[in-house]
């Protein structure tokens, strides 16, 4: 009986929310080329909007472990770095200082670059 | 924290580590320096483990490392192959954009290996397997501008997806069933009691994930195409390194599982089904490098005939340790011929090479007698343990049928053999230019015949050869 009325509920508010949309747009003209193309700044595209893009998600994700997953052991290693002190300092150090080799090497390969 | 227990591998780390940033900065046209690197840093990292020799066997790092005769044997054999290895690259490799590099993931690959046969600890085993996985997935795919080498590379991959993930799964269930990591609890705890369908099932997770590193029964697929794409020095860096390690890391594990798991008849059966399908798949190979591939897996399956009689028969563990190490010698030499000769593969090619060059063909004919196990040679000695053990063990049907796979791989590699002595060649022969590969050659010749007359001053040290467990 919950389930019945949360989905009611789910349809009045979808229902609703479509209806504050589609009651302004009634009488509208579409919109024309010149507003519906991708928006550079004042230029003018000279590719299509879906066309394909390589994103390189495969130096992006060498990238993430190179920069974002130190943060993952070091949210541990912060409530033990109280405890034990110097001895901790060291091992992260060391730790961080093999993971930076990583950015350098990054760095020279142009991961980097805009292309 | 014993941080002087695992020198050897922070002398790999810190070598690996140098490399890389070596290679970023130094011009392409000097990168054979990177090889100079990482033999200093193997050479250091075995006289370390040299050092570490003789010590009574231990468990160190809370027991998740162990030290112990067959870790530091095996980690003797890794270094010395990767030397190998690495000091057969530098001419095959110098024309590639990234030919540094391609040491430090050799040195990586080395660390993972050398992981798996030391580790104490099923996430320490997970590691090693991963770290060396990780690492030579690009190593068999180094050219990859050429299809065939893709195609290594990707099946690689995905078979060392598929079986990682397995032998993950399987370490979970173990952990679940008696709630640690340590080999030591895991022992302890499956003597006493525990279920033994769950059990089973690890185990068989387990071994399935560690049977890719072997390149055994079910998840040998990868070895032929990586033996034939790959850069030939990776090929040989691939079907001998992680064999050892795996093989160690199978034999430790295996030794923990209670007797009614029937872990002897699985390591049978697969050994059985290994040698039998690696000789066969050889037979009518006419591709050398492909048919090196097939026999590599052959002779995982014979190396598991060790692990089937681990705890009935003491000779065991000397007897695998010593078989690797002679596999891996006349492996290594046999790629080092081929790497010489330019990674030449076709069958037909090899005709009359024994009188155009007649150094290449003696090594190479030399370590295709030793993987049979002809009697001189180191490989003849290796054999010999192996099917001494199995008897000792009471397993004789699984010595005969693999007495009767040596012979059957007698004729696969002497079909290598005839045309290099009898055929007539036709053009001239190509070897590259530089002394490395040459020399690298001369040397894994060298330690064939060498370690077969010396082998048996090598079994003084089969007393120290056991688990520290």
């Amino acid at each position: 009986m919950e389930l019945f009325a949360l989905l009611i509920i789910l349809i009045v508010v979808l229902g609703a929310g479509l209806l504050v949309q589609w009651l302004p747009m009634r009488h509208q003209p579409r919109p024309r080329w010149s507003q519906r193309v991708p928006f550079l700044g004042g230029g003018t595209p000279d590719s299509h909007a879906w066309s394909r893009y390589h994103v390189r998600y495969y130096s992006m994700t060498l990238l993430l472990i190179a920069f974002e997953m130190e943060m993952m052991f070091m949210y541990p290693w912060a409530v033990v770095f109280v405890e034990t002190g110097k001895k901790a300092m060291m091992e992260m150090g060391m730790f961080l200082a093999i993971l930076s080799v990583g950015i350098v090497y990054a760095w020279r390969e142009g991961v980097f670059k805009w292309q | 924290m014993p941080i002087g227990d695992v020198l050897p591998e922070i002398s790999l780390t810190l070598g690996a580590v140098a490399i890389v940033l070596f290679a970023s900065f130094v011009r392409q046209r000097q990168h054979h320096w990177a090889a100079v690197l990482a033999l200093l840093a193997i050479g250091l990292g075995a006289g370390l483990t040299v050092a570490q020799w003789g010590g009574a066997p231990r468990l160190t790092f809370s027991g998740v490392w162990a030290l112990d005769g067959v870790a530091l044997a095996s980690k003797l054999v890794v270094l010395v192959a990767g030397a190998l290895v690495v000091a057969m690259s530098p001419e095959w490799m110098r024309t590639d954009r990234r030919h540094g590099e391609y040491y430090a993931l050799v040195l990586f690959a080395l660390l993972g290996v050398i992981m798996m046969a030391s580790a104490s600890d099923t996430m320490e085993l997970v590691l090693g397997v991963l770290l060396s996985s990780v690492a030579s997935y690009p190593l068999a795919a180094y050219h990859r501008g050429w299809a065939p080498a893709l195609e290594a590379g990707m099946k690689y991959f995905l078979i060392g997806a598929l079986t990682n993930t397995l032998l993950t799964i399987g370490v979970v269930v173990l952990f679940g069933l008696t709630g640690s990591t340590g080999y030591p609890d895991i022992a302890q705890t499956l003597a006493t009691d525990s279920d033994r369908l769950a059990l089973t099932i690890a185990t068989a997770c387990v071994v399935l994930g560690l049977t890719f590193k072997l390149a055994a029964f079910p998840a040998h697929a990868w070895m032929p195409d990586v033996a034939q794409g790959s850069p030939v020095p990776a090929a040989a860096f691939l079907t001998v390194i992680p064999k050892v390690g795996a093989a160690v890391a199978l034999a430790r594990f295996v030794s923990l599982l209670p007797p009614d798991v029937a872990s002897r008849a699985i390591v049978a059966l697969i050994s059985v089904a290994t040698m039998t399908l690696g000789n066969v798949a050889a037979l009518r190979q006419t591709d050398v490098r492909r048919l090196l591939g097939w026999s590599s897996v052959s002779q995982s399956g014979y190396a598991l005939m060790a692990i089937v009689v681990l705890g009935v028969s003491d000779q065991a563990l000397p007897a695998l340790v010593f078989f690797l190490a002679s596999y891996a010698t006349a492996n290594l030499a046999a790629f080092a011929v081929v790497t010489h000769l330019r990674g030449r593969t076709a069958l037909d090619d090899y005709r009359g090479l024994a009188r155009h060059a007649p150094i290449a063909a003696t090594i190479l004919i030399v370590s295709l007698l030793s993987l049979v196990g002809i009697p001189p040679l180191v490989g003849f000695f290796g054999k010999l343990m192996l099917f001494r053990v199995t008897l000792d063990g009471g397993y004789a049907w699984l010595a005969l049928v693999a007495a009767i796979n040596t012979v059957v791989s007698l004729f696969y590699y002497l079909r290598i053999v005839a045309p290099m002595m009898f055929g007539n060649h036709r053009s001239a022969v190509h070897v590259l230019s530089g002394q490395w590969a040459r020399a690298t050659m001369a040397v894994a010749g060298v330690l064939l015949i060498v370690g077969g007359l010396g082998a048996e001053a090598l079994s003084l040290f089969t007393e120290s050869i056991r688990f520290a467990l």
